[in-house]
This record gives structure tokens, C-alpha cells and sequence, in this order.
């Protein structure tokens, strides 16, 4: 069985078997990462294709100095946020100082939620939120970073990601009272 | 009711859906195949390219300079070895051969060879073809007397059958001169006339057959 390098060095030999299985490699990893990013189903099938023709075009730029996942992961993640700017209904109202905190009690009815329940609430935010959300707390980004990427101030991007927690946060609380009227 | 914990609700989501994976549809591979680069093979294997110019460059100046040690040190000259083309070694040749046959004094001028070579050498280079030449001339005047060696004893044969009243059969060295003149040769008892050659000198020779008075050469050796 070929190494991950091994893989990738074939596939720049021009051979069709290898950069199937460099795709099926990471296919499903990437393709729940571009459903977080996208609102609806169809859009994460777009920017996980456009992110593999990346990745393809790429591939000779690719040095072997770290995670080639991660390298992937980036691309993707750039693909997404490109996707997202120009397709997406991303505006971002004025910063307003949230000083609140949004927690949530994991009772039982939260735990019976699925991780695709879970993926649908954050698909549900607004494109901006979700957009900062996502960077913010998966992929590690800080604001400052997310400021510059996005092209907006380090204050929208704060109230960006505590807005979305908000909604989230309300969406689980909705999904409590239901479970609790069901119970009753 | 207490024993649930308060967790931040982003934390709470990165927690349950870091690791979500879904496979993307099957057709989706289809589409990215078709746009996929070619990719220039040897754009990737440029740097093993340059290793291999670098190594071959390298041995070839390991080769030049032990080959110019060795000519310049000259401890065991090799005939095989020298760097003097084959084309400038036989005129030497030949005038060897020459001066046998004649004066059997050796005429090689050591001179001569060195027009040829002229200017694309420097001043050992020549001293090194010079003693290259000396090596050469040794090693073929050695040849010559093992070649005059080999001939002594030996006999020229000449099918008997294909004369008919020889009178006389005559080696000519190339200035016309005679050196071997049979007179009556009988031939033996296989049909072939037999010429004593042990006694003559390395070089070119017509052979004659004087057959029904009339002088036909019969063939050009070299011995």
C-alpha cells in the first residue's frame, strides 16, 4: 500500500488510479468541512470541487513540509470563504460591544442530538456568522486574521461570532422546551 | 438536576461535529477528473536532473585529470591508453616499417608528429606524446621482430595448377627491385611451389610468375 507521498508523487506521474485514491482519501474529511461553511447541500458540493481542482493545480506546489491534510484543509477552508464572498448574502452590521456569555446546559434532550442535528443549526445561521463562526472555532483563526481575511474590523468580527452563538444557543433552547412539551 | 455542566455553546458545537464526516456523491469525482492539470512529468524530476548533469560533470573532470596524471607521470605507458588519435600514430608506423625494409635503421622523426598536434596542446601535452611515441615506436619495431621472427622459417605457396611452364617466380619490393628470384621451380608433392620467405624483410611485395615466358603477377603481399 503506497504512502501518502508516494500518492501524491504518482499523482504528479499523471496517474488517474492515484489521484482517485489522494481524493478518496480525503473526500468525506473535507466534504463535512465545506457542509460547515455552506448554507445549503449544493453549495458544499461546489466549493468541495472547486477546492479539489485546487488542490490538483496545486500539487506540484506542494513542498512535504507538514500535514499535507492540512494543506488540503486550507484550501478547501480559502475555497469556502471565496464561495461565500461572492455568492453569499455575507453583510455585517456595526459592531456592538456583546459582553454576554452563551452557554449551554447539556441535559439529556441536547444529548440526544446527532452531529448532522447539530451540523443543520449551524447550515441555519446567516452566511457572515456562519462564516466567522467557523473560522473562529474550528479552523483556529483569530479575529484579527478573520478581520483581514474578510476585510472588516476586529470588533465585527467579535460580535459576528457571539451573534452566531446566540443563535445557536436559541436553537437548542427551542429544541429543550419541544422535548420537555413532548415529555410532558 | 445539578450534575449537568455549563459549556459554551461554540465549544459545545466544535466538541460534537469536528470529526462530521459525509461522504460527497459519486459523481462528484467525475467532475474533478475532468479538470485535473497534466502535469509536466520532468518539471518534477528537475532535481534529479541536475544531479545527474552535476555527477556526470564532476566524473568527467575526475577522468580528465587522472588521464593527464597519468600521461604526465608516465610510469607505465600504455599504448591503449595514449591520447594520440590512431591517424597519427600509423604515419609513424609506416615510416618504421619503411626504414626496415631499406636501411632496417629506424627514420621515425619525432618532430613530425608534433606538426600534427600542432597548437591544440600545451608543452607537456607534447612532451607527453613524445614519449608516447617513443613508447609507440618500441612497442611496433618489438612487433616487427616478432613479425620477422614468425617468418623465419616459413614458405610462400603458390598452387602449382594454375601456371603452366613457370620458368621463374620473383618477389619485387615497391621500387621494382627483386627480391626473391626462383628460377625453375619444381613444384611438391601436394601441387604448390614452395618459396623459402625467412630471409625477407617486412614490407609490400608483387608477386610474380613467369609462366609460358610471359611475366604475370600473381599477387600483392604484405609480410
Amino acid at each position: 500500500m503506497p504512502n501518502e507521498k508516494e500518492i501524491i508523487l504518482e499523482c504528479l506521474q499523471n496517474k488517474r488510479e492515484a489521484q482517485k485514491r489522494l481524493y478518496d482519501m480525503f473526500a468525506s474529511k473535507m466534504f463535512g468541512v465545506c457542509c460547515r461553511f455552506a448554507g445549503k447541500s449544493n453549495q458544499a458540493e461546489d466549493i468541495l470541487q472547486e477546492g479539489f481542482i485546487k488542490v490538483f493545480k496545486n500539487l506540484g506546489n506542494f513542498k512535504f513540509n507538514g500535514s499535507f491534510e492540512g494543506w488540503v484543509r486550507r484550501i478547501i477552508t480559502n475555497t469556502a470563504i471565496d464561495y461565500i464572498k461572492k455568492f453569499g448574502a455575507h453583510y455585517y452590521e456595526l459592531n456592538e460591544e456583546i459582553t454576554e456569555q452563551f452557554d449551554i446546559v447539556e441535559d439529556d434532550a441536547i444529548s440526544k442530538l446527532s452531529a448532522e442535528d447539530l451540523m443543520l443549526m449551524i447550515q441555519n445561521l446567516p452566511d457572515s456568522k456562519r462564516l466567522v463562526f467557523n473560522l473562529y472555532a474550528y479552523e483556529g483563526y483569530s479575529h484579527k486574521e478573520i478581520a483581514e481575511k474578510l476585510n472588516i474590523n476586529v470588533a465585527t468580527s467579535k460580535s459576528q461570532y457571539c451573534k452566531a452563538k446566540k443563535i445557536l444557543q436559541e436553537q437548542l433552547t427551542n429544541i429543550k422546551k419541544i422535548d420537555y412539551e413532548r415529555v410532558q | 438536576m445539578s450534575e449537568y455542566n455549563k459549556t459554551d455553546v461554540g465549544e459545545f458545537f466544535v466538541e460534537h461535529t469536528k470529526n462530521f464526516i459525509k461522504e460527497p456523491p459519486v459523481s462528484m469525482w467525475e467532475s474533478i477528473e475532468s479538470q485535473v492539470p497534466k502535469y509536466n512529468v520532468t518539471t518534477y524530476n528537475k532535481t534529479l536532473l541536475k544531479y545527474l548533469i552535476f555527477s556526470a560533470g564532476v566524473s568527467a573532470i575526475i577522468i580528465v585529470v587522472v588521464m593527464f596524471n597519468k600521461n604526465a607521470s608516465n610510469v607505465k605507458p600504455d599504448i591503449k591508453s595514449t591520447s594520440i588519435e590512431n591517424s597519427k600514430i600509423i604515419p609513424a608506423q609506416n615510416k618504421i616499417n619503411n626504414a626496415i625494409a631499406y636501411n632496417k635503421k629506424p627514420a621515425l622523426n619525432v618532430a613530425e608528429p608534433e606538426k600534427t598536434t600542432q597548437t591544440d596542446f600545451n608543452k607537456n601535452t607534447l612532451v607527453n606524446q613524445k614519449q608516447n611515441i617513443n613508447t609507440n615506436k618500441k612497442e611496433l619495431i618489438k612487433k616487427e621482430n616478432e613479425a620477422v621472427q614468425l617468418q623465419k622459417n616459413s614458405k610462400y605457396s603458390i598452387n602449382a595448377a594454375l601456371f603452366k611452364n613457370v620458368s621463374e617466380i620473383i618477389f619485387e619490393n615497391y621500387k621494382n627491385e627483386n627480391i626473391i628470384d626462383v628460377k625453375n621451380p619444381q613444384p611438391n608433392a601436394f601441387g604448390y611451389f614452395e618459396i623459402d620467405i625467412s630471409k625477407l624483410i617486412a614490407g609490400n611485395y608483387n608477386i610474380y610468375v613467369v609462366s609460358e615466358g610471359k611475366k604475370i603477377l600473381h599477387k600483392s603481399e604484405t609480410f
